[in-house]
């Protein structure tokens, strides 16, 4: 009896023993939802696409297109005021809107950061691609696309801080020469040719929207990469290449695009992805969600009583409209309406704004609860951010002529945005007048889409424009941002400060 | 509560009665003979004595006399029982059978009580057993004392065996006292087995369940509070949350610093299922020579918790019931309405906007949100157990309710437990046992008010007249009884835990354990969001429902060999070998719904806009662990004792080539009280000296060291006009291919000693361990990683300490004992490295500032501030002041321009201390006189600072406290203690650093026993009581408890002891009740 008892026990017990302790697999499980090993990645060709949609993923993020984004970009700008209630600062908006700001106001730091993120995201992206087993043409467009964004979030960060580190690789923590990378700020023309060396690869491998698989609407085109490549060009007043890429545009060379009639259309759900655009960041605001985090809702009336019966996306109120840029249209311009909701205003989905705590909103960040998709979450709403568009190619075509002295090529094309808005032709005729003519109507035309502070700099007008706004704005300081404080920190110091930060 | 109330009126009653001499005067129908007795005993000086077989089965009898004496009662009311009796002259009555009752002889006996020396013992109670009745021991050691001559008498002693003498006729008895098992010898639970506690080599505190048990508290770790030195308790406020728990200071920056606790030998970081009551006593391990057999989860320490067993015997039933109110401790004291009104026109003023109320004589509300946020909490307790056993087995079966509602109006937390733990003994040679413990959870939580409160405007009232929620435009601050009332967050959980064992002992000396204990955890969650929004600014009314639903599971499987054996009667020799193998698991799965009607029976997705309904979080974890451990204990001559571990443990949580670890320890201790020398001397009674050194082991490292995630999925992109949602992956996070186990390494050495005659123990203890641990070096955005951090084990962090325990214990006679204890510990913590130039920044306000840093030579989360010299007075001052802040007015902060520079930047920021207490300390003392029992406990903290985190984040138009709005700067009163009214983010400054330090009384109770003769109904013991927790606290700081696990409770040892909107500690007034039958 006793020993019957006794030997199952025992064996049991070093069975036991013995199982466990042989078994390597012990410590190597397959945890969930994460690869063993990097290296199983490669297996599934599908991941090589994963890899580049990361680089767009990046700029649905609340840090790379939201709050921060629309604080550096508009609020600074004499479009936009600081808007919500006095009190509510957002953060550091007030900073922003006066130009008190320092290296270590957030929204600053956040945009450094996320534009990084994204320039990592393509670098992982463009090292990877290449090691998946898949089609050549297939990883040739994946090149392309991730090129384009490198070369986007590049751009914002040059504009946005001038010299900043040029990172094109993957970064190897216990590489001595990738960590002195990080920290080296390369001078302002280096960065920008890297900028133009990607877009012009991508250029020569990206599809034409044309090519696309209906699926793949929003990828990054030929298009899209000559658009940007003008614009990086405009930047550098490289005029010739301006105007060369714009007309090409124009004349359908990289697919086919032209201005949309109706104006108010642009920045609505019927309006995405049209003839007009060559690039916007893709939002879905039903579920699943994929939307930009709270493009909207920031944005969006703060505080509003409405007709009975109304529906509205009420939000923060932020990046408020300016009364200067309410009277910057000219009469009869369609544009204002479509581009500011004032109090008193019927909105195209029928509601009235009978009152709100500030005057004028942001009607290109509105969504209609009841007239577009809409998904019952504010912070995640159907609102394509429009990055480039033809009205910006149209003009930008004009500016490389004006300053190529080609007149009246120059009117024609600012003639064809202005009779879209429902005016005459301008009456500017010599260069000087045609370039304030041209630089009015960028302001107009593309007012609160993010680019009237980098406008005004690129112009060289910026301090005097704001201040006579009534902003403190320093010429030599503010035409660029200070470098994140906690950048520096992390870089031991390495990291330069720009001048009078 | 009525239960309780009862009870104590008639404890109250008993008490009550008054005591007269002689005569008897009494009048009872048909009684319980033990009744009358009893009640004879209590309205005279005599006093029975009688074998329970004398009266067991008698009839019931009657007495009516009116100051009759003693014959004439007892003839009367033993009338026809068959009972005689007989009254010594000393007043005992013996009770007999009536055909005994003539042997009964009265017998004078004397006699001298010795020590094994031959001392005369002073002081030596003697009884007579049965009675209550005795003498004790002159200053020569003799007495006397006049008994029946079958008596038998009881000798007892502090420190020495109590010992009984039947008296068997004698005159003459003489006894010589041994002394009685020391502490040396009691059992101390050290993990995979006992050792006596002059084997141990380390430091580890013991703590009875008894001493834990009368604190009204969820968990057994805050019940330790002040009893042990070398442990700090941070008590929590909040309902169902467990305290943080620091033992010998901070060791860690970016992980977890708590201790692990093992209850019953399962590994748990969470004791919040565990019934107080059902707690036999807890060890805590608190240095690597006792840790290192937990070595690879040890190094924070480890708490060992033991549960109640049954005991061969009859059945215990030990009923226990307590409930109690809880109420805030202290308070902030608040701007009222025209105080705030006044102070955000002027802040406004400065910023040159409108002022926010024009007319300060129009103000119509005077809101004081913290009394509308909170009330006075329903504390409740209920506990059973019964427990008792066999030859072949033992069982303790416990069931348990508690209850405590917090102070947040509508917040509830509820918990049922039981647990079984039984042993069945199969053969001399096997055992096989198994503590379960069962925990239903259940709690409804509210957001936590006390931000909102704090900041919200008095002007606004909680609700307008028109029924809609207060709400102040231009004031971003949520109202709190409208978050409370319009949100709904109920948990609810099911916890099984325990282990089965076998415990086989094939071969004499050896002994072979096999253990399977688990711990299966599983919970939901629903939160309900009615239609509204916190800061509702417009009409944004959808009401959503978030339901997660979470299981965990983990398990070990444990098997060793003990082989234990004396050899040539001095050598003894204690080995242990054992394997174990861990799995942790867990799993989650989170769904978000719009519009969902508010009937609470309609919560379910089912009634949610089902193009709204999504699936917000599926995912899981995987742990697995592998250990080989040993300990060898070898003592010789139950003097000298050598002691070491050694053990190999393997982590998933590692890459592949750095899994294992190997940790150690080694130590020895002299029983110096047993040499030859020591025999003669009478200081002390026990006095042992130890010494260990160890090596530990981390593996519970943040995630992102131990992150097997290499390429995770970054989300959605809608491609094809949101047709086609595709996912993102990419390589976000740098990792250490390096990381491997956090190390401590440390000595500890130790005397401890019990002095006069066992009444005074103490022990003194210098401890030094220095661990090497993980942090998060920060990289510039560029490098890649998506937090910009990569973890590395860059760090080294000391602490060193002394813990000094003083206890006195006394019974001073059989009526009064008392007992007073002190533990203090004095602390140094030191970052005594950080690689390179790397900073650790912590404790975010979340308004863009930090205010702690950690760096080389300061403490671990040290407050980093700005040094306030002044208040600028006038606009020349600011004018004449190069190095401020930039857009400084008169009567804003002047502070130090520490380099000289001219400019105030973050190298002008100083240092000036952290949450760490530099000395902590606990206070203990009670006595019992008679039926009744006393106990206080205190504990404190000094050398520690707090930063005032409310107060320094402004969003800009909140309310402020009193004392910042009084004599504040203005053009009028520039003299002004307090800076100026401003909206402007403050900065981290000395200003809002105080002082930590702090004195608290955690429990007082003052108990009732019952006679328990008195009852017919089985009961042997009966006690009332009636307890105070909390009730008293003397601190510098001025906000609600100077007790900050962390910001926003998380555990974060770089954001501790930042008051932000923590839930504050309370103050409980208890009853209570236990019963034994």
């Amino acid at each position: 009896m006793k020993l019957k008892l006794i030997s199952p026990i025992v064996y049991c017990a070093g069975a036991l023993l013995l199982l466990n302790a042989c078994s390597k697999s012990w410590l190597n499980p397959a945890v969930p939802g994460e690869l063993v090993t990097t290296d199983s990645t490669f297996l599934d060709p599908a991941n090589a696409e994963k890899f580049v949609n990361a680089c767009y993923t990046q700029l649905l993020t609340w840090e790379q297109s939201s709050f921060s984004w629309i604080g550096v970009t508009s609020i600074t700008s004499d479009n936009a005021d600081k808007g919500s209630s006095p009190g509510d600062l957002g953060t550091d908006k007030d900073q922003l809107d006066n130009f008190t700001y320092t290296s270590t106001t957030p929204s600053i730091a956040t945009v450094w950061k996320s534009n990084s993120q994204g320039i990592s995201r393509c670098n992982q992206a463009l090292a990877n691609v290449p090691r998946f087993d898949t089609s050549a043409a297939l990883k040739s467009r994946l090149r392309g696309e991730a090129l384009f964004l490198r070369a986007f979030y590049y751009f914002n960060m040059v504009r946005t801080f001038g010299e900043v580190p040029i990172v094109d690789t993957v970064i190897d923590a216990d590489n001595p020469a990738d960590l002195e990378k990080i920290n080296d700020r390369r001078p302002v023309p280096e960065v920008y040719a890297l900028i133009e060396k990607d877009l012009r690869e991508a250029l020569a491998l990206l599809p034409t929207r044309e090519q696309y698989d209906p699926k793949d609407l929003g990828r990054a085109t030929k298009g899209a990469a000559a658009a940007l490549l003008a614009k990086v060009s405009l930047y550098q007043q490289k005029w010739n290449e301006v105007l060369t890429l714009t007309d090409n545009i124009m004349s359908g060379t990289y697919g086919s695009y032209a201005l949309v009639p109706d104006y108010a259309t642009i920045w609505r759900e019927v309006g995405e992805n049209s003839p007009e655009s060559l690039f916007e960041i893709q939002s879905k605001g039903t579920v699943p969600f994929a939307a930009v985090q709270q493009y909207s809702v920031v944005q969006s009336i703060r505080g509003g009583t409405f007709n009975d019966g109304a529906v509205v996306l009420t939000g923060w109120g932020f990046n408020s409209v300016s009364e200067d840029l309410y009277n910057a249209y000219e009469p009869g311009d369609v544009r204002r309406k479509a581009t500011i909701m004032s109090i008193g205003d019927t909105l195209f989905d029928g509601v009235v704004i009978i009152d709100a705590v500030n005057k004028r909103y942001n009607y290109k960040a509105y969504v209609s609860r009841t007239q577009e998709s809409y998904g019952d979450d504010a912070g995640k709403v159907n609102k394509n951010i429009r990055i480039l568009r033809m009205g910006e190619v149209y003009l930008m075509n004009a500016e490389a002529a004006n300053e190529l002295g080609q007149t009246a090529k120059a009117q024609t094309a600012l003639n064809a945005v202005r009779q879209r808005a429902g005016l005459g032709n301008t009456t500017a005729a010599s260069q000087a007048d045609l370039r304030n003519a041209i630089w009015h109507e960028r302001r107009v035309e593309l007012a609160m889409e993010h680019d009237r502070f980098y406008d005004l700099v690129r112009q060289g007008r910026a301090g005097t424009v704001l201040r006579a706004h009534g902003k403190n704005f320093v010429d030599g300081k503010h035409e660029v941002f200070p470098v994140p404080q906690s950048e520096i920190y992390a870089s031991s110091g390495k990291l330069t400060q720009n001048n009078g930060y | 509560m009525k239960l309780t109330l009862v009870l104590l009126t008639v404890c109250l009653q008993v008490a009550a009665k008054t005591f007269s001499q002689g005569k008897i005067t009494l009048k009872m129908e048909t009684s319980d003979i033990r009744k009358v007795l009893f009640a004879i005993e209590k309205k005279s000086n005599y006093r029975f004595l009688f074998d329970e077989a004398v009266i067991k089965g008698k009839p019931p009898v009657s007495i009516d006399v009116e100051n009759a004496d003693i014959n004439e009662a007892l003839s009367q009311a033993l009338h026809n029982t068959g009972i005689a009796y007989k009254v010594l002259h000393t007043n005992l009555v013996v009770l007999k059978e009536a055909a005994a009752a003539a042997d009964i002889q009265e017998l004078r006996v004397t006699g001298r009580v010795t020590d094994a020396a031959g001392t005369p013992l002073p002081g030596v109670t003697i009884a007579i057993k049965g009675s209550n009745m005795g003498t004790t021991t002159g200053d020569d050691g003799s007495y006397a004392i006049t008994v029946p001559d079958a008596a038998v008498l009881v000798f007892s002693y502090v420190g020495f065996a109590t010992l009984e003498e039947t008296v068997g006729g004698r005159t003459s008895i003489n006894v010589t006292l041994q002394p009685s098992a020391t502490s040396l010898d009691e059992a101390v639970v050290v993990g995979y087995g006992t050792l006596r506690r002059s084997q141990v080599v380390g430091s580890v505190a013991k703590v009875d369940g008894k001493e834990l048990a009368k604190q009204p508290v969820l968990t057994a770790s805050q019940a330790l509070q002040g009893k042990a030195a070398g442990i700090q308790i941070i008590a929590p406020g909040d309902p169902g949350s467990q305290p943080q728990v620091r033992i010998r200071g901070t060791n860690t920056v970016s992980g977890d610093a708590n201790p692990v606790y093992v209850v019953d030998g399962v590994i748990t970081d969470n004791i919040t299922s565990i019934n107080t009551m059902d707690i036999a006593s807890v060890e805590v391990l608190k240095d690597a020579a006792s840790q290192a057999i937990y070595g690879s989860r040890a190094a924070n320490g480890v708490i060992l918790i033991t549960t109640k067993k049954g005991k061969t015997g009859r059945l215990t039933v030990d009923l226990n019931a307590y409930t109690g109110i809880r109420s805030m401790t202290s308070r902030v004291k608040m701007a009222d309405a025209r105080t705030y009104a006044q102070y955000t026109n002027e802040a406004r003023g400065y910023d040159n906007q409108e002022p926010m109320f024009p007319d300060l004589d129009a103000l119509e509300y005077n809101t004081d949100w913290f009394d509308e946020v909170t009330r006075a909490g329903l504390l409740q307790n209920y506990n059973v157990s019964m427990s008792g056993g066999s030859e072949k087995t033992t069982y303790y079966f416990s069931a348990g309710y508690f209850s405590d509602d917090g102070i947040v109006k509508n917040e509830n937390y509820e918990r049922a437990n039981f647990r079984l733990n039984n042993s069945y003994k199969i053969a001399p040679f096997l055992e096989f046992g198994h503590n379960l413990n069962m925990s239903v959870t259940r709690s409804n939580n509210k957001p936590n008010p006390f931000n909102d409160a704090y900041r919200n405007a008095p002007t606004t009232p909680v609700r307008f007249p028109n029924g809609d929620y207060g709400l102040l435009d231009g004031l971003s601050v949520a109202n709190p009884v409208k978050a409370n009332e319009l949100q709904d967050h109920t948990n609810k959980g099911l916890r099984l835990q325990g282990d089965v064992y076998a415990l086989l002992k094939p071969v004499k000396n050896l002994s072979i354990r096999s253990s399977f204990s688990f711990n299966r955890n599983n919970y939901d969650n629903l939160n309900y969001n009615y239609a509204y929004d916190p800061i509702s600014i417009g009409t944004d009314n959808i009401s959503s429902l978030e339901v997660e639903d979470g299981k965990s599971f983990y398990y070990n499987l444990d098997n060793n060999a003990t082989y234990h054996r004396t050899l040539a009667g001095r050598h003894e020799i204690i080995a242990t070998l054992g394997y174990s193998a861990e799995r942790n698991t867990s799993n989650r799965l989170i769904v978000r719904g719009n519009n969902v009607p508010p009937q609470s029976n309609l919560w379910y997705m089912k009634y949610a806009d089902p193009a709204s309904v999504q699936l917000i979080e599926n995912d899981g974890t995987l742990v697995q662990r592998a250990s080989l451990y040993s300990r060898l204990t070898y003592t010789f001559d139950n003097k000298y004792n050598l002691s070491g571990v050694l053990r190999r443990d393997g982590s998933s949580n590692f890459p592949v080539n750095n899994k294992w670890g190997t940790f150690y320890s080694i130590g020895g201790s002299w029983v110096i009280s047993r040499e030859r020398f020591m025999q003669n001397q009478k200081l002390f009674d026990e006095l042992r000296i130890r010494a260990g050194y160890g090596k530990l082991g981390n593996d519970r490292v943040s995630r992102p060291v131990a992150n097997l995630d290499p390429v995770p999925q970054l989300g959605n992109y809608p491609f094809g006009g949101d047709n086609n949602v595709v996912i993102g992956m990419s390589t976000v996070d740098l990792r250490n291919a390096a990381v491997s186990w956090e190390e401590t390494k440390g000595v500890d050495a130790g005397l401890e000693f019990t002095m006069l005659r066992q009444r005074l123990s103490g022990e003194v203890t210098y401890y030094n361990k220095l661990s090497n641990v993980y942090i998060p070096v920060t990289l510039v955005a560029l490098a890649g990683d998506n937090d910009n951090e990569v973890f590395s084990r860059a760090a080294d962090v000391r602490n060193k300490g002394v813990e000094l325990s003083l206890n006195w214990n006394d019974q001073v006679n059989e009526n009064f004992s008392y007992h007073a204890g002190f533990n203090v510990t004095f602390n140094r913590n030191n970052v005594e490295k950080v690689l390179g130039s790397l900073q650790l920044k912590g404790g975010s306000l979340g308004n863009g500032e930090v205010v702690t840093n950690t760096v080389e030579g300061e403490e671990v989360g040290s407050f980093w501030v700005y040094e306030v010299t002044g208040i600028f007075k006038t606009q020349e001052e600011v004018d004449a002041t190069k190095a401020k802040i930039t857009g400084s007015k008169p009567g804003d902060f002047q502070y130090r321009d520490v380099n000289n520079d001219g400019v105030l930047n973050d190298l002008d920021r100083v240092f000036v201390g952290s949450y760490q207490p530099r000395t902590y300390f606990g206070l203990n003392a009670g006595f019992n006189w008679k039926q009744l029992d006393f106990s206080i406990d205190c504990y404190g903290n000094t050398g520690n600072k707090i930063y005032n985190g409310k107060k320094a984040i402004r969003i800009g138009n909140d309310n402020i406290e009193a004392a910042r709005a009084e004599n504040r700067w203005t053009p009028d009163n520039i003299n002004g203690t307090q800076p100026r009214a401003s909206n402007t983010i403050p900065k981290p400054s000395t200003y809002y650093v105080e002082s930590g330090d702090f004195f608290r009384i955690n429990n007082i109770t003052l108990g009732y026993s019952l006679p328990a003769q008195q009852w017919n109904i089985g009961i042997s013991a009966l006690r009332v009581y009636a307890s105070a927790q909390n009730p008293f606290i003397a601190k510098k700081y001025s906000g609600f408890t100077p007790e900050l696990p962390g910001l926003n409770n998380s555990n974060n040892s770089l954001s501790a002891g930042i008051e932000t909107g923590i839930y504050p500690v309370s103050t409980t007034y208890m009853f209570g009740v236990n019963v034994s039958f």
